[in-house]
């Protein structure tokens, strides 16, 4: 997965309102793993279509932490 | 649901099974094998009908249980037999062709318990939805000469729920649980050791009250993929499971804000095939 992929996806990310770390992930880097609570999720999911075309094939939150 | 469609869709499965004369049934204990054994029971009695439990390290411990107790409420004759496809290299690579090698193994096994038993036809539970996925095991299957008596009914899924509904069967709302292979992204090589790491995960995922629920193993990364409409209720359980998801030999730990879609994987090969 490349640089500018994950720039474009930050820039997507950040036009809309979601500042957060962000990582490509898997084996072939095509999981763009977003750092965020859970509860943005419905908001991610929205968002999902606008990535995927950005060349990932998953979008997922990254869960850091236990309770 | 079309109720006199329903009725005729069912009543062809009956003359299918009738004209299997009897069968040696792929029973994996989920929602499709257990009502197509339960109408080759009544179409065919006990006696022509032998249901065969593949089992290796891809397929999970609980759910041959659970197979195994459907099997004895339904009186349904059952054996296991082990297969290999952890011996074949078109299996263990992982390649979009992985069904092709694990079902091959399988039907192979089976034909050999259907002439030890004298049984006529060997079956699978394919049902008419899954004419529409990618299926390389079907290409197996055909070259076995299995017959797939729910796909050529024109039964699909939901109506195979409805009708074990009401017949009182207790896979009737169970979810669908493909084999843990399926979790795999496509290009990591298949090992028990990931496979257990998958059982591994789902289980502590379910005993939490996560029902419908697929660890995707992509590497050092699982990613966990939930049913829409259980997603957010279940994501504090998720979380708070993280430590625990870690320890199996995860990494990272993701969740999937899309949740469960069926076939998730396939979906690259989608993209692989339009580009």
């Amino acid at each position: 997965m490349s640089v500018d992929r994950l720039a474009q996806a930050r820039d997507l990310l950040e036009r809309e309102g979601v500042e957060a770390a962000i990582s490509a992930a898997g084996e072939s880097g095509d999981i763009l793993a977003v750092r965020v609570h859970v509860a943005e999720r419905p908001r991610l999911a929205r968002l999902a279509p606008g990535i995927r075309a950005l060349g990932f094939r998953y979008v997922a939150i990254e869960l850091v932490d236990g309770p | 649901m079309d109720e006199a469609l329903l009725q005729a869709k069912y009543g062809t499965l009956i003359r299918i099974l009738e004209d299997c004369e009897s069968v040696c049934i792929g029973y994996s204990g989920g929602v499709d094998s257990v009502f197509l054994a339960k109408a080759a029971l009544l179409s065919l009695g006990a006696e022509r009908v032998l249901a065969v439990i593949g089992r290796s390290p891809s397929y999970p411990a609980a759910q041959f249980r659970a197979a195994v107790e459907y099997a004895e409420l339904l009186g349904l004759p059952w054996v296991e037999v082990s297969t290999h496809e952890m011996e074949s290299s078109g299996y263990v690579t992982n390649s979009p062709s992985r069904c092709y090698f694990c079902k091959d193994e399988l039907w192979s096994r089976l034909a050999a318990v259907a002439t030890r038993h004298g049984l006529h036809t060997v079956v699978d539970g394919a049902n008419a939805d899954d004419a529409h996925d990618h299926r390389p095991g079907a290409r197996a299957a055909r070259e076995h000469g299995v017959r797939s008596p729910l796909q050529e009914a024109g039964l699909a899924k939901d109506e195979i729920r409805e009708l074990s509904r009401r017949a009182g069967l207790p896979t009737w709302d169970q979810p669908a649980s493909p084999c843990l292979a399926s979790r795999l992204a496509y290009g990591l090589a298949v090992t028990p050791e990931r496979l257990a790491q998958v059982e591994a995960a789902e289980m502590l995922l379910r005993r939490r009250g996560v029902r419908e629920v697929r660890v995707r193993h992509h590497g050092d990364v699982a990613r966990i993929e939930v049913a829409p409409g259980e997603l957010d209720a279940a994501a504090p359980t998720i979380v708070a499971l993280v430590p625990r998801l870690r320890a199996l030999g995860f990494d990272r730990v993701l969740l999937d804000v899309e949740g469960y879609r069926r076939g998730a994987l396939n979906e690259a090969l989608v993209q692989l095939t339009a580009s």
